[in-house]
């Protein structure tokens, strides 16, 4: 087995392990695919104004790529379902996804960036 | 007495704030940044700030008064997430067709922040130029008063929201005056000591001396 593939099978437990938490997402055909994943709930990030560190709440959900029925393309409308709070049975939220980022598609993985989503 | 550009930049505050409905707030200054969801939907806010002056050397004597061209900046801020179908796609009884259609009508949050700072800048221009207010309920008079330039900046990311700003500048005279007041007298501790004068008064004696129509003995020849 190769390192990539050593790191991927990794994945089962770094992203689907113990601290995993559900989430849900709804494809832009409206087809539903329940996975586990790793949700970050709040960012750091900085200020492009003054250069300050700041903690923004920022949902970015890392999923495995071979555990997706459908991996999300750049452009496409999905919705993300996840816990409002790092536990797996708290109720859930619905966010739209802002975009996916391939940066991690070498080695499996995949980040989900989510945008606050309210009834209209 | 307070400067001029004082009491207008109030006045635009108390302007904007009776014009303002449910529709923005005004802030004062603040220290820091309001957080995106401070300003999210109704909470859309506009700060108005006295940015530069100038005082032309021929509009004025040094006795006064000064003729003051200044410029106000008013800073326009909303934040909008997407807005869509919320229920249709949290239902389990939703149909896959129905979920989709509820994905492809969500409106982006770039779009309804453009929007709605569209309709901010719309609100402001018009409580600002509103001739019935052309002083800006003020005694004295304001001239020149002229929303001068608009500028919308580009939407940014503020964790789950996008937050987009403009800046208006509008540009006003008016008379400033120097009252000649002096400093009040504060002693070492800090507090402050009524103002004294030291003057020395002369009596003289002879209440009569040099009053006209007043006998004068003459001295002997």
């Amino acid at each position: 087995m190769g390192l990539r593939e050593v790191i991927e099978a990794d994945l089962g437990e770094t992203l689907e392990g113990d601290f995993a938490l559900p989430v849900v997402l709804i494809a832009p055909d409206g087809t539903v695919d329940s996975v586990t994943g790793q949700i970050l709930y709040d960012t750091l990030v900085e200020d492009p104004e003054d250069g300050s560190q700041q903690i923004v709440h920022k949902p970015v959900v890392t999923v495995r790529r071979t555990s997706l029925a459908r991996v999300p393309e750049a452009g496409e409308d999905w919705a993300v379902q996840i816990p409002t709070v790092p536990d797996a049975t708290a109720s859930t939220v619905t966010y739209k996804l802002e975009r996916p980022s391939e940066d991690g598609g070498s080695i499996g993985f995949i980040r989900l960036y989510l945008m606050k989503a309210a009834q209209s | 007495m307070t400067m001029k550009f004082r009491e207008i930049k109030t006045a635009i505050e108390t302007v904007l704030s009776n014009a303002a409905g449910s529709n923005y707030r005004v802030v004062g200054y603040q220290t820091q940044a309001d957080s995106a969801i401070e300003n999210l939907d109704g909470l859309r806010s506009v700060q108005v700030f006295y940015d530069r002056g100038e005082m032309n050397k021929s509009g004025g004597s040094l006795p006064g008064p000064f003729k003051h061209d200044m410029m106000f900046r008013l800073e326009l801020v909303v934040a909008k997430d997407t807005k869509g179908d919320l229920a249709t796609l949290n239902s389990s009884d939703s149909t896959d067709s129905q979920r989709a259609t509820a994905l492809a009508t969500f409106q982006k949050a770039a779009k309804l922040a453009d929007d709605a700072l569209d309709e901010l800048i719309d609100l402001v221009f018009q409580a600002i130029q509103d001739a019935r207010r052309i002083d800006f309920d003020l005694a004295d008079p304001i001239a020149n008063r002229w929303v001068s330039d608009i500028q919308k900046n580009e939407p940014s990311e503020r964790g789950e929201l996008v937050i987009l700003t403009a800046s208006m500048i509008l540009t006003c005279s008016a008379n400033e005056a120097v009252s000649g007041e002096t400093a009040q007298n504060v002693d070492a501790g800090g507090t402050v000591q009524p103002t004294t004068i030291d003057v020395d008064l002369i009596v003289n004696d002879d209440t009569n001396e040099g009053k006209a129509g007043v006998e004068q003995e003459n001295p002997a020849p």
